[in-house]
């Protein structure tokens, strides 16, 4: 039983986690015959099955409607084509069924391998006769997504996805970039492009436009609470509560978690055109010190009432949050 | 709970958009079956950085009526998955109800539940 690492291991953990985060994030093209050789080792000895032929798609959504053709009969060679006639509407009316990810999910896992990798190398943990296994299984963090999939008519096939093309990361390692695509997959027909601010899936716009030029009468158009936070930190809060008109604030009162939270209460509808009234509840995150600011209900006037309105409730006395 | 003069106001414990509080677990209540080390008492369907509890022989969830209520006879922890944006906070031993705190759309006109 391993109780607790060596100051020895604990030093080498970095250098693991840097190590997979590289891998993770690879964006070299694949090679096809180090594909097909990866791919068949793991249906030969992982997988107890016959080798099938692999064909290679540039991303995930072709790759998944490859996927619903090969598992209704199409053969192996007919699925770029298939692919092609999907997206140029000759066969509109092929059903793809709603996205599933395989069982394989190739540099995604690199984090398990990362972690498997360090007790093995680092700590001494053996695999005993299952060190093999694990090798032809480790490999496959080479690759994209690996869709095995089975064909109606004994045309079995495996699906691969290529990496993305561009994964840019903040200094936290998370997808991020301010002024462009933070994840891109390349796509004959339907290339995808990510956005994101430091981890968080945003809008094009906010992750394109400079802080200065967007409109901050979109920060009402964005319904998800972390995007809304990466607005705030984005244009300011400070160029956004200029708009606002301050209502009731924490200074007020002798509450302490209304201070640790800096409460305020600001009327906001400057950002909407046609609302007479729009209170927003403005708060420190505990954790990461970013402020939120959240609509509350237009019959809020006072913080106590803004909280209330957030609880669904009147009788709750807040006595931790983070 | 109110008593003859004041309003007796129930412990709330905010962990992002989860709201833990003081609660009864109603005697209609369905106790849940758990497996794994944590159960997610908020779901973040866009980044997957979930509210969760984590499991001990005695945290007991139930539900009764759509709501979601926790049993817990030592301090249970809440936190997130990414533990960088919420810190985990320890739950005192008690009777809970979870839930999600709520929002306003001003284009609908409508309360909603805070997605992240």
């Amino acid at each position: 039983m391993i109780e607790k690492l060596t100051d020895a291991q604990e030093a080498m953990k970095p250098e693991y986690i840097k190590r997979y985060i590289e891998i993770g994030t690879n964006t070299d093209r694949l090679d096809y015959d180090k594909t097909l050789d990866i791919v068949n080792a793991v249906q030969v000895e992982l997988l107890n099955q016959e080798k099938t032929p692999v064909v290679i798609f540039d991303n995930p959504i072709e790759a998944w409607i490859a996927c619903n053709y090969a598992a209704n009969g199409f053969r192996p060679n007919d699925l770029k084509s298939c692919v092609a006639d999907f997206f140029t509407g000759k066969k509109p009316d092929f059903k793809i069924e709603n996205f599933v990810f395989p069982s394989l999910c190739g540099c995604f896992d690199a984090s398990i391998f990362g972690f498997y990798d360090f007790f093995k190398n680092e700590v001494g943990v053996s695999f005993g006769d299952k060190t093999e296994k694990y090798d032809i299984w480790r490999r496959t963090c080479e690759l994209g997504l690996i869709f095995n999939v089975h064909n109606v008519s004994d045309h079995d096939v495996c699906i691969v996805t290529e990496k993305p093309s561009l994964v840019k990361l903040n200094e936290q390692n998370r997808i991020h970039c301010d002024g462009g695509t933070a994840v891109e997959y390349a796509g004959e027909y339907e290339p995808i492009k990510i956005y994101a601010l430091n981890g968080t899936v945003v809008p094009d716009w906010l992750a394109i436009e400079h802080s200065q030029a967007i409109d901050l009468e979109k920060y009402s158009t964005i319904t998800n609470a972390d995007a809304k936070m990466e607005f705030v930190r984005k244009v300011g809060q400070e160029r956004l509560l200029h708009l606002g008109t301050l209502v009731d604030s924490h200074l007020k009162y002798d509450k302490e978690w209304w201070t640790k939270s800096k409460y305020e209460l600001w009327d906001m509808k400057a950002i909407f055109p046609t609302i007479d009234y729009a209170p927003h509840l403005k708060m420190l995150n505990q954790t990461t010190k970013v402020w939120h600011l959240e609509a509350v209900s237009p019959n809020c006037r006072l913080i106590q009432d803004a909280i209330n309105d957030r609880l669904n409730r009147d009788d709750i006395e807040i006595v931790a949050i983070a | 709970m109110k008593t003859n003069e004041t309003t007796v106001k129930r412990k709330g414990i905010c962990h992002g958009e989860c709201i833990i509080f003081e609660s009864k677990i109603p005697a209609e209540g369905i106790e849940e079956k758990n497996e794994g080390e944590f159960v997610i008492v908020a779901n973040s369907e866009t980044t997957g950085n979930h509210h969760v509890i984590d499991m001990a022989p005695d945290v007991k969830f139930f539900t009764h009526e759509g709501k979601r209520f926790m049993k817990n006879s030592s301090p249970a922890t809440v936190r997130c998955v990414m533990a960088d944006r919420h810190d985990a906070l320890t739950i005192p031993a008690g009777e809970w109800e979870v839930g999600i705190a709520q929002e306003f759309d001003y284009f609908a006109q409508a309360k909603r539940n805070v997605a992240d």
